[in-house]
This record gives C-alpha cells, sequence and structure tokens, in this order.
C-alpha cells in the first residue's frame, strides 16, 4: 500500500511539474538573440 | 606672427598642456580673436600660432579666460580674472578646484560676469549630455556618469589621485562618500573603448549636476579602471604618466519618466580626453565672445555653475559637433529609435 501511495504521490507531482514547465513554454516565446543595435550617432537635427 | 587687431576681443589661455595647447589652436584658427598664453613650461601648442606669450600666472586684461594649468591653481586666477572684468572657463575636473570655483558664484554675480566649471569632457560634456537627455523626460529621477580615459599628465595625476578618495552621490537627497575605487559596474562606452569596470572617485560631474535637475534622486560618477589601477592607487605614481592618453569614451545614463512611463536613455561620447575637453571649452568660449560681441541673445546669466544650468546644450553640442565630437546614443539591442527620434 505504502509502495502504490508514493508512485501515486510521485505520478502527480511529475504532473504538475509538466503542467507549469507546459506553462512556462507557451508563455515565453524564446526568440532570436540580438543582432543588431548599439550605439548610434545622434544627427544634427536632433540636437538643436 | 601675431596678427594685430585693435577691435579684436582678447582670450587669456593660462597652461598650454594637452588642453590648452589645442584650445589656442582651435581659438587662433578662427583668425579674429587676439589670444595670450600664460605659461612657461612645455608647450602642448605648435609653436608658430599666432599668439603672445606671457609668464605663467600673469593675468593679462581680457574679455574670456581659460584655465587650462593643473589642478589646484583655479580658483586663484578665477578670482583675478572676475575682479579684472573677464569671464571665467575652467577645465579643472578636480573637486576640490570644482567646489572652490562654485563659491565664486556670489563674486561672479557682483562682477556680472561668467565662470563656467568644469569645462571638460567629463564633467563637461557629460554636463551637455546630462542637459541634452532632459528633453526625453517629464521628470528626471537618476544621472549616471562614467568616463574612461585620462588626458594629458595633469589628467592623469588627477585620475590617479581621485581614485583613491571618496566620491560624491546623491540619494535621496543626501550625499554619500562611497569609498574611492568601490562600487564596480561593467559598463559599455562607445565605439572601440566598449565595456569597461568602473568604480567610484572623487569625480566633480554630480556636484555640478545637482544644481541643474532639481527633482533628481540619485546621481553618481564612476571612473573607468583597471587591476592595477586600484591596486597602485594609494601609492605614488610608480611611473611617469605618458603624454598623452588613449582614446577614451564618456556616457550619461539618464533615467526618468515620460508621461507616466519609466524610461531610461544612454547618451556618450568617444574621443581622445584632452581632445573632447578641448573643443568643449572652445565651443564655451566661442559662447561667451559672442556676448562680448554683442551677438547673443539669452545665454548663461552670471554666476558660477557647470555647464548642465546653462542649459544650452541645443547650443553647444552642435557647436562641439562642428570640431569633430559629436554625441552617440544607445538604442539597445533590438535598435529601437531613441525617444524623441524621428
Amino acid at each position: 500500500m505504502i509502495v502504490f501511495k508514493m508512485l501515486r504521490r510521485a505520478v502527480v507531482a511529475l504532473g504538475v511539474a509538466s503542467a507549469i514547465a507546459g506553462a512556462l513554454r507557451l508563455r515565453s516565446g524564446g526568440g532570436v538573440p540580438p543582432a543588431s543595435g548599439g550605439w548610434r550617432e545622434l544627427h544634427d537635427s536632433e540636437l538643436r | 606672427m601675431v596678427a594685430e587687431n585693435a577691435n579684436a576681443p582678447r582670450v587669456t589661455i593660462h597652461g598650454l598642456g594637452a588642453v590648452g595647447g589645442r584650445i589656442a589652436e582651435y581659438l587662433t584658427r578662427s583668425g579674429n580673436i587676439d589670444v595670450v598664453a600664460a605659461t612657461t613650461g612645455a608647450s602642448g601648442a605648435d609653436d608658430d600660432l599666432p599668439m603672445r606669450t606671457v609668464p605663467a600666472g600673469t593675468c593679462v586684461p581680457c574679455d574670456v579666460a581659460v584655465l587650462a594649468v593643473p589642478p589646484g591653481h583655479h580658483a586663484s586666477l578665477a578670482q583675478q580674472h572676475l575682479e579684472a572684468g573677464a569671464d571665467v572657463v575652467s577645465v579643472s575636473d578636480a573637486v576640490d578646484d570644482i567646489t572652490a570655483l562654485l563659491e565664486l558664484d556670489a563674486a561672479a554675480k557682483q562682477a556680472d560676469r561668467r565662470l563656467a566649471v568644469g569645462v571638460a569632457f567629463s564633467p563637461g560634456y557629460t554636463c551637455l549630455l546630462s542637459d541634452h537627455a532632459n528633453r526625453y523626460f517629464d521628470e528626471i529621477s537618476e544621472i549616471h556618469v562614467a568616463k574612461d580615459g585620462t588626458g594629458g599628465p595633469a589628467c592623469a595625476r588627477q585620475h590617479h589621485a581621485a581614485l583613491k578618495r571618496q566620491g560624491w552621490q546623491l540619494r535621496d537627497g543626501s550625499w554619500l562618500r562611497p569609498t574611492g575605487g568601490s562600487g564596480r559596474e561593467l559598463l559599455w562606452f562607445p565605439g572601440a573603448v566598449g565595456s569597461a569596470d568602473c568604480y567610484h572617485s572623487a569625480l566633480g560631474s554630480p556636484l555640478l549636476l545637482e544644481p541643474a535637475f532639481a527633482d533628481v534622486r540619485r546621481l553618481t560618477a564612476r571612473v573607468a579602471a583597471t587591476r592595477r589601477d586600484r591596486f597602485t592607487s594609494r601609492l605614488p605614481m610608480l611611473t611617469p604618466p605618458h603624454a598623452e592618453g588613449a582614446v577614451g569614451a564618456v556616457r550619461v545614463e539618464v533615467r526618468g519618466h515620460q508621461a507616466g512611463i519609466p524610461d531610461t536613455v544612454v547618451l556618450g561620447a568617444i574621443d581622445y580626453p584632452a581632445r573632447g575637453a578641448a573643443i568643449v571649452a572652445t565651443a564655451v568660449v566661442d559662447v561667451l565672445l559672442a556676448r562680448v560681441r554683442g551677438g547673443a541673445n539669452g545665454g548663461p546669466g552670471p554666476g558660477a555653475s557647470g555647464l548642465a544650468t546653462w542649459r544650452m546644450a541645443t547650443t553647444l553640442l552642435p557647436a562641439c559637433a562642428t570640431y569633430g565630437l559629436k554625441p552617440h546614443v544607445f538604442e539597445g539591442s533590438f535598435a529601437q529609435p531613441a525617444p524623441g527620434s524621428s
């Protein structure tokens, strides 16, 4: 009985962890590492 | 060959080092300024510049006096020139000089003259960048200044001495004195300078920015330093400084609110620090001479202050750009346009 209870708890814990991981996976897009940007010289028109 | 023109405004330059020598070159280049150099030491200017030289420390009557001597002598020279009726431009970035010069505010107002304090690469150009950033915000809450590099030998000695002294940091209306060499922060500068670890140090920028930004809650200033710089800062300089340092850079990170939304703007510039300081000082001299010639409307009022208080970034930044010192903005990793840019 104790073994079945432990197994059941383990299965529930794995299920909850999978659900959380899945939700986080869906929410965060990941995306592409930035490949542009940085410092840019200000134009004369931006100084006045 | 010195051009004699009785109507030309006169500018006296104290010190012809890496900064003063360049200022002399820029001013004599215009051809309609009577430039007098007060110097006896090694000159950082070409020998054939059309200007007169007088012994160091001589206060020749003039319209504008530029103080480009090593730190420690600026307040006494400024006082003499103010009493003689000249506007004064000090390029010193030493805290002791800056505080002593700001204390001459009453004397400058009484003489109806302008005493521009901390007119260098940082402070100076960083004050102009902070003023420029003002346009992006309804309210500025934080300004963080950093610089990398040194100019001539006097600047290198000042950098060495400043790193072991307590800095100035404003936090919620109170001045804190962080230990020199503490507060490491990895900061990115424009161009080839790139990233550098920066530390608290005895820098005058916060003292000059605080009067110009009434609502600001945090002001910090850091200087880029290597481990060797920090280790040897409490020792005498082990080797004589170079005649001039390598390319340096400055950056100003400004935080505030625009239409209720918090935002951050990072501005910077890259140049040889001595050249950058000379360009800023020359642009300021041009503004002051325009007043002498009677062609300027508005401009700075009498008194002693930093350039951010002048609120003339729209005039001085383009003027500096004509000499080759151009501001940069950090646009972030996704190249979003800077706030307010078209």
